[in-house]
């Protein structure tokens, strides 16, 4: 079949698969793999996964100078759809392919879904007592509430992508029906510690009551950044102004006529549909040693209904339900000599589909390479035979 | 030894050993007049102590400390005779004078004598405990800086001055282990205890079985009521006290009281004089045990008193343990370090492919090439009886440590070198995986001391997240037969490099073709059980940290290895390499293994940052520039030999085949 005679639709189709545009794909994943995993080195893995495996690009300044991990994950699948399923002859001896194939899709699915809808955080019970939320360990939120009247439904949520872009002059006004003012946020800083003005550092940003924010380079762990944002409040005439920030431990309350409003900047929180209730923590050592063997969490699950279940959360074995997932992390113990749990939370519903995925490409797999190993031995017996009867 | 020991104990240990000369120590029958003999060794060996979190032998002790100090599982003497490890361990706990005397510690740079202000014999050389005892508190001191410091920052004489204090430290807790029995206490501190105790200084076992009528003393004599014997009990607790710091590191081999079955700490000597005096009941048993020790330590003048001393000793220390559940595998032990299985496999490794060699000059006899199969068995049995063993005695999968991995990758290699060469007959995957297995088990041996240095044991506990026997036996198993298919196709893949190269069976195209479908048959091998242990980890990684895949580097490490393998079997299928493009490929495949294996340990970033690898860089990168230099000796020789590419070039396809 002759070039000429290929409609322009046909070329793209043939391009995206293509054998050479995977091997790129492949070369460019591994390239971008060597180079995402030595980058943590100094600046830690978060950075790492937005720079190389969370991104479209790799950037020289404004210049796009390499394909970042989800352009090439997302050719990759597009490669896979037209090479690995539509353009590859459907015959039984690619049948193991094919099922190897499908079980990347389901892989690479679940990555995707996993970007799109996960929610990550932690949550930290001491024992005896309960939650029923969890924390982001990166993003923030900005929350507002009436003081005398704090019911979780009646807090209004500022997310951290709504100003986390807020950088130097750049400011945004947010309103609300159910609030008598406007609140302006500006001069986010991912990384601060609020310290009095004075001549020997420079602050970034407004200073409000003598209080200014002093920018610090991003953690190569980003949980432990403390972010902050000046905020004002502008009602009845009167503008009140504040800093926020993630350390602070009381948010900054305002009278505005006769009702009172708290706003906080803390990590973003999401809601679980039960409450978890630890009832004891419990660590083992290596005898002789200081080495954890194990720890685990004896807690009761509380449903909205007020229903009670006792489960074991350990290391390896995490609690499943209600589409949330509660991880043994870690623990402590509070000021009064408290002992708490930490548990990761992840909100994900993929959560199974790598296991699936896993044991379709290991079956596609070895329906491939089993039936080239049988191939090969028949191969090898029979050149053995011809050997032998040449021989004779 | 374990590094959780701090260096400022070290000081502590050392004041304690110079307390050995004090008038409270017996100082008779300090030097051994007899010969050991195998019966007491034995006994000795087979004696159940609990350290790094485990229960296991003195023999085990013993050869994993004098590796540790000497490099080797035995001592040879100034005399040119030669200890074993537990006769060296015997010496040390026992006759500990004499020990000290003995050359143990291997100093590898002299550098490091001048830094503690002695005079070097020889660039590298072994020295005893009495030649370094001028400069046990320079090492002390500069042990406790280096300690300091971060592990980056340190120098390499550094990192060896820090090893000799931590060595020495060990020492001084090894030859205090039995100080403690060698105590006599001075009763003449008021008429009431001289009547009580005896006049003639007596040891421990006799203050112990007197404890109760002392308490009592104490507590009739307090507040005023009679200060003399008020003060001189207290006399007699300062005397205790002082007893009881020699016992602070020392072993631990008494099993504490079958009553106490939540207890999983074994007890030090100085454990037993507390719950003595606390009066804890029911130790009775332990009292026996100490009794027996104490009949030990000053029988040691007579080798059958010693004997039967030992016997005694050993029965009830076996009964204690074994009705704890925690004497079963302790003769396993003893039997595997005895067989030595995994040095006998690497001769056997080494003497097959030297057969293999010659087989390639003398094709028709037969009996070489059938000889070298024997051998080659018989080492791959050797191995996998160690790696078994190491399973049965921690009831663990066979990979859970970096020295495990080693035993195991090699163990697979052989073992799929053999099937290969079973199916081709090509007499090329036999000796290569002779070749391997002999590499294999060569850094195993180099490795195991690091592994020592870094967790006191190559079978040591391990932390919370790994205490998985399902994930341990399945994704790490699997993963490292990934490793051991992409290194096994490296392999290969020399082969057929340099038989280009020097024109081996240039006649025979045969060959060629054959040997790449054998490594083309490898490298799937190591594509499937890489697959599978990758996503298997992060399936883990899932249950464990709540997510399934963190670009963590080790994870990184084994999802480049799948990506170059795709890649080497997708350029392949699409006409893109031919044999010497795929043989290349298969070479830096082993690189990426090598890289993911030990390489992304090296950055000391991430959740799987494990294992003790100091020194491991300079050996990854010397085996890098060498696959390079073939790569580049490949490709020149490809170069002037003319690239012959297809007559009828196979044209990209789309359909994988």
């Amino acid at each position: 079949m002759s070039t000429q005679s290929k409609s322009p639709g046909r070329h793209v189709f043939d391009v995206l698969s293509s054998f050479w545009l995977c091997c790129l794909l492949l070369l460019a994943l591994f390239v971008l793999t060597i180079y995402g995993t030595l980058h943590q080195v100094e600046n830690g893995l978060y950075d790492a996964k937005q720079v190389y495996f969370h991104s479209w690009f790799l950037w020289l300044g404004s210049v796009p100078i390499f394909p970042g991990g989800l352009l090439c994950m997302s050719l990759l699948s597009v490669n896979l759809l037209c090479g690995g399923f539509i353009r590859i002859k459907w015959h039984s001896r690619n049948f193991g392919v094919l099922i190897v194939h499908i079980g990347i899709v389901l892989l690479l699915g679940s990555g995707l879904t996993k970007i799109i809808t996960a929610e990550e955080g932690h949550l930290s019970v001491v024992e005896g007592s309960s939650q029923d939320f969890f924390e982001s360990y990166q993003l923030w939120e900005v929350a507002i509430w009436e003081l005398n009247n704090r019911d979780a439904t009646q807090e209004l949520v500022i997310e951290n992508d709504s100003f986390s872009d807020l950088d130097g002059e750049a400011s945004r006004t947010f309103t609300s029906e159910s609030l008598p003012f406007d609140l302006v946020l500006s001069g986010f800083v991912p990384n601060c510690q609020v310290l009095p003005v004075g001549p020997n550092w420079s602050r970034t940003g407004k200073a409000v009551e003598g209080y200014g924010f002093l920018a610090k380079p991003k953690d190569l762990e980003s949980e432990r950044n403390d972010a902050g944002i000046y905020a004002s409040v502008t009602a009845d005439g009167v503008t009140h102004e504040a800093l926020l920030w993630g350390l602070q431990r009381q948010p900054w309350a305002i009278q505005v006529g006769d009702r009172a409003f708290a706003i906080d900047m803390r990590h973003a929180r999401y809601p679980m549909p039960f409450s978890i209730r630890l009832e004891d923590f419990i660590k083992e050592e290596h005898p002789g040693m200081s080495m954890a063997k194990s720890y685990r969490s004896k807690v009761v699950q509380v449903s909205p209904t007020g229903s009670e279940r006792p489960v074991l959360i350990q290391m390896n074995e995490p609690l499943r339900d209600g589409g949330v997932v509660l991880f043994q992390s870690s623990f402590g113990k509070t000021q009064s000599n408290a002992e708490y749990s930490v548990f990761s939370v992840v909100r994900n519903p993929s959560d199974k589909w790598p296991e699936y995925s896993m044991w379709v490409i290991t079956v596609g797999m070895v329906v491939a390479f089993g039936r080239r190993l049988i191939s090969f031995v028949r191969t090898q017996s029979k050149r053995r035979q011809r050997a032998a009867g040449a021989s004779q | 030894m374990n590094q959780q020991h701090t260096l400022s104990s070290l000081l502590r240990a050392i004041a304690a050993m110079l307390l050995l000369c004090v008038p409270g120590l017996a100082q008779d029958q300090d030097f051994r007049s007899f010969e050991w003999d195998s019966e007491t060794i034995e006994l000795f060996e087979t004696l159940p102590v609990q350290a790094d979190g485990r229960v296991k032998p003195m023999d085990t002790i013993a050869g994993l400390n004098l590796l540790t100090f000497n490099g080797k599982r035995t001592l040879k003497l100034e005399d040119g005779s030669k200890l074993s490890s537990s006769e060296w361990l015997m010496d040390v706990v026992f006759f500990p004078e004499q020990a000290k005397g003995y050359p143990c510690f291997r100093i590898q740079s002299d550098e490091v004598l001048t830094a503690i202000g002695l005079e070097a014999t020889g660039k590298r050389d072994w020295y005893s405990y009495n030649q370094l005892l001028d400069g046990l508190t320079k090492l002390e001191e500069m042990g406790s800086e280096v300690s300091d410091k971060e592990a980056k920052q340190r120098t390499v004489v550094e990192v060896q001055i820090l090893k000799l204090a931590r060595d020495v430290h060990e020492f001084n807790d090894l030859i205090g282990t039995l100080a403690i029995a060698r105590f006599t206490f001075s009763t003449d501190v008021t008429e009431t205890f001289t009547n009580l105790l005896g006049e003639k200084r007596p040891g421990i076992m006799h203050i112990l079985d007197n404890a109760a009528a002392i308490q009592a003393i104490v507590a009739e004599s307090r507040d005023g009521k009679n200060d003399a014997d008020f003060n001189g009990a207290q006399t007699l607790f300062g005397q205790l006290d002082t007893a009881l710091q020699y016992n602070q590191h020392g072993l631990t081999f008494m099993p504490p009281p079958t009553t106490a079955t939540d207890q999983e700490t074994w007890w030090r000597l100085a454990d037993l004089i507390i719950a003595r005096f606390q009066g804890v009941p029911e130790i009775e048993s332990q009292m026996q045990m100490y009794g027996a020790l104490e009949h030990l330590q000053h029988s040691r003048g007579d080798l059958a008193t010693f004997k039967t001393s030992l016997k005694d000793l050993h029965e009830k220390l076996v009964a204690a343990a074994e009705a704890r559940g925690e004497y079963g595998m302790i003769p396993r032990e003893v039997s595997l370090y005895k067989a030595d299985v995994f040095y006998r496999s690497l001769s056997l490794y080494a003497l097959a492919f030297l057969l293999c060699a010659i087989t390639w000059m003398a094709p028709k006899q037969r009996w070489l090439w059938w000889g070298s199969w024997v051998l080659v068995s018989l080492g791959f049995l050797l191995d996998t009886y160690g790696i078994t063993m190491r399973c049965i005695i921690r009831s663990r999968p066979p990979v859970v440590t970096l020295y495990d991995t080693i035993l195991f990758i090699t163990a697979s290699i052989v073992l799929v070198g053999m099937i290969m060469e079973w199916l081709t007959k090509q007499r090329v995957a036999l000796p290569v995986a002779a070749f391997l297995g002999c590499a294999g088990m060569f850094f195993a041996g180099s490795y195991e001391l690091r592994e020592i240095a870094s967790a006191g044991d190559t079978m040591a506990s391990v932390v919370a997240v790994l205490d998985t026997n399902y994930y341990l036996a399945i994704h790490v198993t699997t993963i490292a037969l990934g490793y051991a298919g992409g290194l096994l196709a490296g392999g290969m893949a020399h082969v057929w490099i340099f038989a280009k190269l020097f024109g081996f069976r240039k006649d025979q195209p045969q060959f060629y073709k054959s040997l790449t479908r054998m490594t083309y048959g490898v490298v799937c091998f190591s594509l499937l059980f890489a697959i599978f242990g990758t996503i298997m980890g992060g399936v883990w990684a899932n249950d464990s940290w709540g997510r399934f895949w963190g670009w963590d580097p080790k994870e990184n490490g084994a999802l480049l290895i799948c990506l170059w393998m795709l890649l080497i079997l997708h350029a392949r299928f699409g006409g893109y390499i031919r044999e010497h493009g795929f043989m290349s490929l298969c070479i830096i495949g082993g690189v990426v293994v090598s890289a993911s294996w030990w390489g992304v340990n090296l950055l000391s970033v991430g959740l799987h940052s494990y294992g003790f690898t100091d020194g491991a860089w300079l050996a990854l990168k010397t085996f890098w520039y060498i696959e390079a230099g073939v790569i580049a000796i490949s490709v020149l020789h490809r170069f002037m030999t003319g690239w012959s590419g297809p007559k009828n070039p196979k044209p990209p396809v789309a359909a994988a085949s």
